[in-house]
């Protein structure tokens, strides 16, 4: 049945399944959307969350929102890559010039439009969620250009694409569960992984990782994306309750999330004590050449293949630094890290969500 | 559609499957699916069923269970049991009853190495069984013995039990679990052996004579070997020098040398060490798989949340919760075995004694201790059918025999329970929690 | 059905059974590759997890075939030979009609729509790791009709791992 028929008395209820534990910020958010959604339609949808990966990992859980079976699910980015290939984009190093463009290029409506043009693969994008840049930390070498992941066993996120991304900088992948890094950190079976601050804290690998180097090379949102059967049932006005709920919580400086997750980032940059017990924070300059440059280089001058790892046309992130691709003179350049190819129709899109911004 | 629905005909129609001897795996999987078509229909209700069995089942951890399946299997035949009884002779040897004591140090030590409650059960207490007749052991006595101490090896590491509960509890620590296990683990071999001190005074039954020094240096000098994997494979895992899986790999390459070193395996016991592994194997993971449908469809309908409620609307209290538990988990075990057990009753228990303050590492001993005692028990205990079978004898002659160690086992699980220093000091103490 | 069932139990028994020796060597080169080769591979551990699924699949199948699958049986047991009989057919019964509907049919339909979806890290498509399940099925469809034809009849047709099977007692 579609939502015409949901009352405040009967109310369409929304599943909605993601992986993360009770306290993560990310998982408050999605209560605060649930709220909106069901302040917003009068109590005619209602939005029934199922946190901490009880109905599966985020790969099960984004398969059965395409089957029908769940509405609506919170997932990292790259995961949606293997249904549409665009999403992999936001997985590239240094895409993103610095937070402002990150948030205006998320909230653009080119953006927008790519979000809302996967009905296809069976899902549509409600909203992103930020838990801010990814970078380096490691059980004691700093990383201040990507010489010094020479030899370092990295952890990485079981995605093609980041494992090519690693291999591109120099350091050596190893792909564990997150739960296991820990203990591999501790005992050195790996020498440091790479995610946002959160890491240190809420999983305690500040304890066990004495650098964190703010390489920032990655800002891979998570997606709030909702199952098509579900969308096509939903009547215009209660898309734009659930699209809306959404947006507002990430829309822009003044309101929601982005602006919330933005100002805990910068306390933690602000603040190495709020980072780890023991660990050391290196500050390294955002668009410092000689972190950024570099990694580009490796990453579009392409590691073992060089083919298979070039920056396209139009994905940027390396402007200033002199190592633009662009001017690479190579035609052979259109394929980004992961073997994606730049022009296809999801991946254009993104891009120019990206670039839209870019340009203004 | 309410939860205490979906609790009725999930439960009602399990333990309807169960009872008219239905796979456990197929009671699991059937019981799932129907609960899921009271909310979805056919066509998605079958899709998250297989995408819940392949998906329960594809982990890089999970792999510890079937090597260490595999390992304990080929040590069973690779001439380790006998070196491991020998070596026990000597440290109980001066006790009366030292047949009995020898037999319960043997289950420990043997069970620290296979894992296996059923594997020591049969292995020690079948090579046992000639000597004790010989020395005119009461035939229940030396029985209930055997299957007393058996499960030992199910706390003492490594053992898969614990990993299939790390899995099943969303990822708790193995290394901190196995060390949890070390303590509960070598008290219930105590326990046992001071029952047993207790009855062999009784029956007046002869200790052993003493060995001379070169035969207590050569002994141990052959149990090295086989003691030594067990100090490497833990070792390793919680020092963190590799995971359990690779622990597992490790076990198996290890016995395997030693086997062949030791001449007990031949290439047709190879054969048939690999198709018994094979099945079993094939037997726990298809259980598994089968329950995680089950654990996505209790978690859908909110059935944990509903239990938890109810348990608590008993009473708020700690204590009686606790007590309440146990009893439910020795009453479940009477007749479920220990795989199934903690495939279903993980989800369910966790949640709530985790809100109550238990450690998730805790109540993983807890649960795999009731799970030890459930195995000693009429109607349905595997350990309690080897013990039997292989001391030739029945189950109604062992029952009586067994009820004293029971009620001992009974009160260390509610000592257990109560005092979590017992589990959590010695993982606390390596800095593992 | 004596050549039928030999067959199965033989084919399935040693596919699990090479499965497993090829983990656990993948488990010690994941090993070596990372202590000796200072190089640790990354391949190891996404193709272990596609082999564990496919030998549960596969281990259970030939578990089915060879009757070790863990029941409850001391209920049944107190029955007559005759209602025993049809207690033993149902449940083998309903073994049969799961496999087919479910595991089969099910698992099928779970495998094509995931055909075009590449995994993660060696980009095979997922549908050919789900594809593992609906086969297994069919052996386990076919090895219930044997038993449920057994159940009726009473007979018993041996299988050439007969004598290993009272050693797959679980944990
Ligand atoms: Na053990
Ligand atoms: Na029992």
């Amino acid at each position: 049945e579609d939502s015409t028929a949901a009352t405040a008395e009967h109310p369409m209820v929304l599943s909605l399944a993601h992986s993360l534990g009770d306290t993560h910020p990310t998982s408050k958010a999605i209560k605060e959307f649930a709220e909106q959604v069901q302040e917003d339609s009068g109590g005619r949808l209602t939005v029934e969350i199922f946190g901490s990966g009880v109905l599966g990992s985020e790969t099960e859980v984004i398969e059965q929102v395409m089957a029908g079976v769940l509405d609506m699910t919170r997932v990292a980015s790259p995961g949606l890559g293997s249904y549409e290939e665009g999403f992999l984009t936001f997985g590239l190093p240094y895409v993103f010039e610095d937070e402002e463009h990150f948030y205006a290029a998320m909230d653009s409506p080119q953006m927008r439009e790519f979000f809302g043009s996967t009905q296809k693969a069976g899902f549509v994008g409600l909203t992103y969620y930020t838990s801010g840049a990814r970078s380096f930390y490691t059980r004691g070498t700093p990383v201040r250009q990507p010489q010094d992941l020479n030899g370092l066993k990295i952890r990485v996120q079981d995605f093609r694409s980041q494992i090519e991304l690693m291999e591109a900088l120099g350091g050596t992948p190893v792909v564990m569960a997150f739960g296991d890094v820990y203990t591999a950190l501790q005992t050195g079976i790996i020498d440091g992984a790479e995610s946002n601050e959160t890491a240190l804290t809420n999983s305690n690998h500040g304890e066990v990782a004495k650098e964190f180097s703010y390489t920032r090379h990655t800002m891979i949102p998570d997606m709030l994306v909702i199952s098509t059967d579900t969308w096509q049932r939903l009547t215009d006005a209660d898309r734009e309750v659930a699209d809306e709920g959404g947006a507002r919580l990430d829309a822009g400086p003044q309101g929601g999330l982005a602006h919330r997750h933005r100002g805990v980032d910068s306390r933690w940059q602000g603040d190495g004590r709020h980072l780890c017990r023991g660990c050391r924070p290196r500050r390294l300059p955002q668009r410092n050449p000689a972190a950024g440059g570099p990694v580009l280089a490796r990453a579009s001058a392409g590691g073992a293949d060089p083919a298979h790892h070039r920056f396209g046309p139009g994905i940027g992130g390396c402007r200033g630094d002199g190592i633009d691709p662009r001017q690479d003179g190579d035609d052979d350049g259109a394929r980004l890290v992961g073997g994606l190819p730049a022009d296809r129709h999801g991946v254009s899109r993104a891009v120019s969500g990206v670039h839209a911004v870019r340009a203004r | 559609m309410s939860v205490l629905v979906a609790t009725l005909v999930l439960f009602g129609a399990f333990l309807l499957l169960l009872f008219l001897g239905v796979p456990i795996a197929i009671s699991i999987a059937v019981s799932a699916l129907a609960t899921m078509l009271l909310v979805l229909p056919y066509d998605q209700a079958s899709f998250v069923v297989m995408q819940k069995m392949n998906s329960g089942i594809e982990s890089f951890t999970l792999l510890a269970v079937p090597l260490f399946i595999l390992a304990g299997n080929i040590m069973n035949n690779g001439g380790i049991a006998g070196r491991l009884i020998r070596f026990a002779q000597l440290l109980t040897g001066r006790l009366p009853g030292s047949l009995a004591q020898t037999n319960v140090m043997g289950n420990m030590l043997f069970g620290a190495l296979s894992g296996s409650a059923v594997a020591a059960a049969a292995a020690i207490g079948g090579t046992m069984n000639k000597a004790q007749e010989e020395q005119k052991y009461p035939k229940g006595f030396a029985a209930a013995v055997n299957i007393a101490s058996a499960p030992t090896g199910l706390l003492i590491p490594p053992t898969a039990a614990f990993i299939v509960y790390s899995m099943i509890a969303g990822g708790v620590s193995i290394s901190a679990l196995f060390m949890a296990g070390v303590v509960p683990g070598i008290l219930m071999g105590l326990v046992v052996m001071v029952v047993a001190f207790v009855h062999a005074r009784r029956y007046d039954l002869p200790r052993s004579s003493s060995p001379s020094r070169g035969e207590v240096a050569r002994i141990t000098l052959d149990a090295l070997p086989s003691l030594l994997l067990i100090l490497l494979v833990v070792g390793g895992i919680v020092v963190g020098v590799f995971t359990a899986t690779e622990g597992a790999g490790i076990a198996v390459l290890y016995c395997l040398v030693l086997s062949l070193l030791y001449r007990g395996l031949t290439w047709a016991s190879l054969q048939r060490v690999l198709i018994s592994s094979v099945a079993t194997s094939g037997i726990i993971l298809f259980l598994i798989a089968a329950s995680s449908a089950m654990s996505w469809v209790m978690a859908y309908t909110g059935i944990p949340q509903a239990i938890s409620e109810a348990l608590l609307s008993v009473s708020g209290s700690v204590i009686v919760v606790f007590l309440l538990m146990n009893l439910i988990l020795l009453v479940i075990g009477t007749f479920m075995d220990i795989t199934p057990a903690i495939l279903i009753f993980t989800p369910i228990f966790l949640p709530i004694v985790t809100d109550l303050g238990m450690d998730p590492v805790h109540f993983g001993v807890v649960l795999i201790f009731n799970m030890c005692i459930g195995t000693m028990t009429p109607p349905v205990g595997s350990v309690l059918f080897v013990g039997v079978s292989v001391a030739r004898t029945t189950i109604e002659k062992v029952a009586p025999a067994l009820v004293p160690y029971l009620l001992a086992l009974v009160v260390l699980l509610l000592i257990v329970t109560f005092v979590p220093v017992l589990s959590l000091g010695l993982p606390g103490l390596l800095g593992l929690l | 059905m004596t050549r039928v069932k030999t067959v199965m139990t033989t084919v399935l028994g040693w596919l699990a059974a090479f499965l497993l020796i090829v983990m656990a060597f993948l488990v010690l080169f994941q090993v070596f590759t990372r202590y000796v080769l200072d190089d640790p591979a990354s391949f190891t551990e996404e193709l272990v997890r596609y082999f564990l699924i496919w030998t549960g699949f596969i281990g259970g199948a030939y578990a089915f075939v060879t009757r070790q699958h863990m029941a409850l049986v001391f209920v049944r047991d107190r029955f007559g030979e005759g209602p025993r009989r049809w207690l033993m057919a149902f449940a083998d019964g309903l073994v049969l009609v799961f496999a087919l509907v479910v595991i089969v049919i099910g698992g099928t339909q779970l495998a094509i729509g995931a055909w075009g979806h590449p995994s993660p890290l060696l980009g095979v498509p997922r549908g050919l790791v789900y594809a593992v399940a609906p086969v297994a099925g069919l052996f386990i469809v076919l090895a219930q009709v044997i038993n449920v034809w057994e159940d009726v009849t009473g007979k018993r047709i041996p299988n050439p791992h007969d004598e290993t099977a009272d050693e797959g007692a679980p944990l």
